[in-house]
């Protein structure tokens, strides 16, 4: 390869050469800590090229002329999966985004070292420079295994780097190593070479046999937490107190900084309106649109932050391996493979960070059956509609306990639509392939603080920017259709009524109860004259038939972007202050809702429908954002949204229209 | 191959050890894993729902679905 410099002419000030160095090893052999190690905060995460597969890439801690770039874990440049594909393919220089690294690191795991040769042996036939770095002695010590680093190093004929701790030292070493290997770079790569398992295998035998000494231990820490936490009776009562654990936490923990920030943000709507009260439409811009709606999504923020430090220290630990083994069987049935079970059970606080999650899944079809279905688990966001309608209809018919009944079913209804669908998608329409699930249990370890640390920053920061990015620009938009036209023609009539029915003569000033009530009246008026009311009004036509009047109607269009403001939009038009703050005013108002004809305009039965509605539709924007980045494809997002509304209008129809026949 | 000690190797009880006699070539991915013959395994346990397997291969533990384990047999 020919090197370039700008300054070519004095070789004392060339410029520093790019050298592309790639992180290759099995999986759970401690790579990421290796790069995390390594590029500390400079790094990046990003997608490779045409495919899904997570890209993560960074420099030298010290050095910004060394790229590095951390390779799906792999047992075998034979690839078997999606993620797998992409790092033979960088190796050896097939992939189209990537050029071929100048400098391989092989992670080689001290504990499971006949499987990290084994991809050794296939990474050594690449011509390829190497080095290798060790991981795991502590655990291999625990396990009474000891390797001759220096003798491994002889017998594969490239240095070995220890860096077990990944300590400042051990890193610096490790660095040093890097520039001194990246001088003699290598680029004539050679195939693998077709040599039978068995014999590489016998091959490592042989060199292994002086290399590692092994003495006669107990049975291992792991082995024993394992006889309680994979048996099959404690393993499962374990399994659901770690979860439900996880879910309290998740829920009770994110309340109070949730409503910290939800409060924080009134205070500034409400501090920003009276600045911007002599620019109305600015005003309702800010608090009606920005904050009301970017605002609600950025509250989700701490549930975020716990769920992510959660999944961290589950995948640290090695937890998740456990709990895959325990609850395989149940997704099994449906084609999902067994590492699903964390995404999907994390998309019942959020669809969200339960999608970005499903980035454990082992292959590309996998990930995308998992990411598809876990909108259908009934996300937190659905809560206030449930609990509002449920509070509304069912509570006071039937008592606490049907309305508890209630409450859970309406969380296995996703459920319920879900492993189906699933069925479906990896049978019958991605055809997922029957890639073998194997899964190797870790030994159990204490987290490495800088790995939980990272995995939480990047998804806390990652949502901050779809805030600040999709859901800020479409609150504006969904705001705009709520707002205008904003005509004086609709204060006209309704001040004229509102004086009329009140018995207050034009020109007088309005007592504090009576000026709230002319407002809410008022917006209530805007709304229904707006684009959106409008366009509620023109589609109720459709919604007829599942027993949602006009009113409903809107604001289930409304609660595109997030679906609790579903909840505040029925505020907005049954002229509740502050819907949001006390609800059971809300649900008063509902059941005294009088149709035209002075009879109740909802029921029990309406309520189900339109929980049910909520319950399976795709009334969620950042979701949906979210399936299109993750999948890098709008078409699918659409997919989702399409067959999910339709799925929700086709069982609230079923439900309401045969609800209605036993009822009569 | 002799019929009569040859056996499906998720027919071990758990916590059985055996060598294996053979893992078919269209389950590569077992046989890189270290399930190659004359390697020793262990069935260490069953899932609590009947599915998947834990092995013990090559100093760790592995888990694998029953169905993936077709062919290959131990004695």
């Amino acid at each position: 390869m020919v090197r370039q410099s700008s300054e070519g002419r004095d070789p004392k000030r060339v410029a520093p050469q790019v050298s592309r160095v790639a992180l290759l090893g099995n999986p759970n052999a401690g790579k990421t800590t290796v790069f995390n190690a390594l590029c500390g905060a400079r790094q990046q995460t990003g997608n490779y090229a045409g495919v899904t597969v997570e890209k993560k890439s960074g420099t030298l801690i010290n050095n910004s002329t060394v790229e590095i770039l951390d390779l799906p874990g792999t047992y075998s440049l034979k690839a078997k999966s999606a993620d797998e594909a992409i790092t033979a393919a960088v190796v050896t220089g097939h992939s189209t985004g990537e050029k071929i690294p100048d400098l391989l690191i092989l992670v080689l795991d001290a504990s499971n070292l006949k499987r990290s040769l084994y991809l050794a042996q296939q990474a050594k036939e690449l011509n390829i420079s190497l080095i290798g770095v060790m991981t795991m002695t502590d655990i291999a010590a625990r396990r009474g295994i000891t390797v001759d680093q220096k003798q491994l190093a002889k017998a594969l004929g490239f240095p070995v780097f220890e860096v077990t701790l990944a300590s400042p030292m051990q890193i610096a070493a490790l660095a040093q190593g890097i520039d001194k290997a990246r001088a003699a770079v290598n680029h004539r790569v050679v195939k693998v070479k077709e040599i039978s398992i068995d014999e590489r295998y016998a091959a490592i035998d042989k060199i292994l046999r002086t290399i590692v000494r092994r003495d006669q231990i107990q049975n291992s820490v792991t082995r024993r937490i394992d006889v309680l936490l994979t048996h099959r009776v404690f393993g499962l009562i374990a399994f659901s107190l770690i979860i439900g654990g996880i879910f309290f936490s998740i829920y009770a923990g994110a309340r109070p900084v949730m409503d910290a920030i939800d409060s924080g943000m009134k205070a500034v709507g409400a501090s920003l309106g009276g600045a911007l009260a002599a620019y109305p439409v600015t005003a309702s811009l800010v608090s009606d649109g920005i904050i009301a709606g970017a605002g609600s999504v950025f509250v989700f923020l701490p549930q975020i932050v716990i769920l992510f430090f959660f999944i961290a220290l589950l995948e640290e630990t090695g937890y998740l391996a456990r709990a895959a083994f325990l609850m395989d069987k149940l997704l099994g049935w449906t084609g999902l493979n067994g590492r699903a079970f964390i995404p999907l059970l994390s998309s019942f606080a959020c669809a969200v960070p339960g999608i970005m999650s499903a980035r454990v899944m082992p292959t590309d079809r996998a990930r995308m059956a998992t990411i598809l279905i876990a909108p259908l688990m009934s996300c937190s966001a659905r809560l206030p509609v449930y609990v509002l309608f449920i509070g509304a209809f069912i509570e006071p018919r039937f008592g606490a306990l049907w309305a508890a009944v209630v409450l859970f079913g309406m969380h296995l209804v996703g459920i319920a639509v879900a492993m189906p669908l699933a069925w479906l998608l990896n049978r019958k329409i991605l055809k997922t392939q029957e890639s073998p699930f194997i899964l190797e249990l870790p030994e159990y370890h204490m987290p490495h603080l800088q790995n939980v640390r990272r995995r939480v920053y990047d998804a806390g920061m990652n949502f901050l920017k779809r805030v600040g990015t999709v859901i800020f620009a479409l609150s504006i938009i969904i705001w705009a259709f709520a707002y205008f036209p904003h005509s004086q023609s609709v204060s006209d009539s309704v001040s004229k009524r509102f004086a009329a029915v009140n018995g207050v003569s034009k020109g007088v000033v309005l007592t504090t109860p009576l000026e709230i009530k002319f407002q809410n009246e008022l917006r209530s008026a805007y709304l229904k004259d707006s684009y959106l009311g409008r366009f509620g009004r023109a589609v109720e036509p459709v919604f007829r038939p599942l027993g949602f009047d006009w009113k409903i109607s809107v604001a289930i269009l409304a609660a595109f972007p997030a679906r609790e403001v579903f909840v505040s939009t029925l505020g907005i038009i049954f002229s509740v202050t502050d819907a949001k703050d006390d609800p059971t005013a809300l649900g008063k108002k509902l059941q005294m809702e009088k149709k035209a004809d002075g009879s109740l305009a909802y029921d029990g039965l309406m309520a189900i429908s339109v929980m049910i509605f909520f319950a399976l539709c795709a009334q969620c924007m950042s979701t949906l954002a979210t399936i299109r980045r993750e999948l890098a494809s709008t078409a699918w997002a659409v997919a989702v949204f399409v067959s999910m509304t339709g799925l929700a209008y086709i069982i609230s129809l079923l439900v309401y229209q045969i609800g209605r026949i036993v009822q009569s | 191959m002799k019929k009569d000690t040859a056996r499906r190797l998720s027919d071990l009880v758990p916590g059985e050890s055996a060598k294996i006699l053979e893992t078919p070539l269209h389950n590569e991915r077992l046989a890189e894993i270290g399930l190659i013959k004359g390697q020793m395994v262990t069935l260490v346990k069953v899932a609590p729902l009947g599915d998947p397997v834990m092995l013990e291969v090559l100093d760790s533990s592995i888990i694998v679905r029953r169905v993936d384990l077709e062919g290959v047999r131990v004695s």
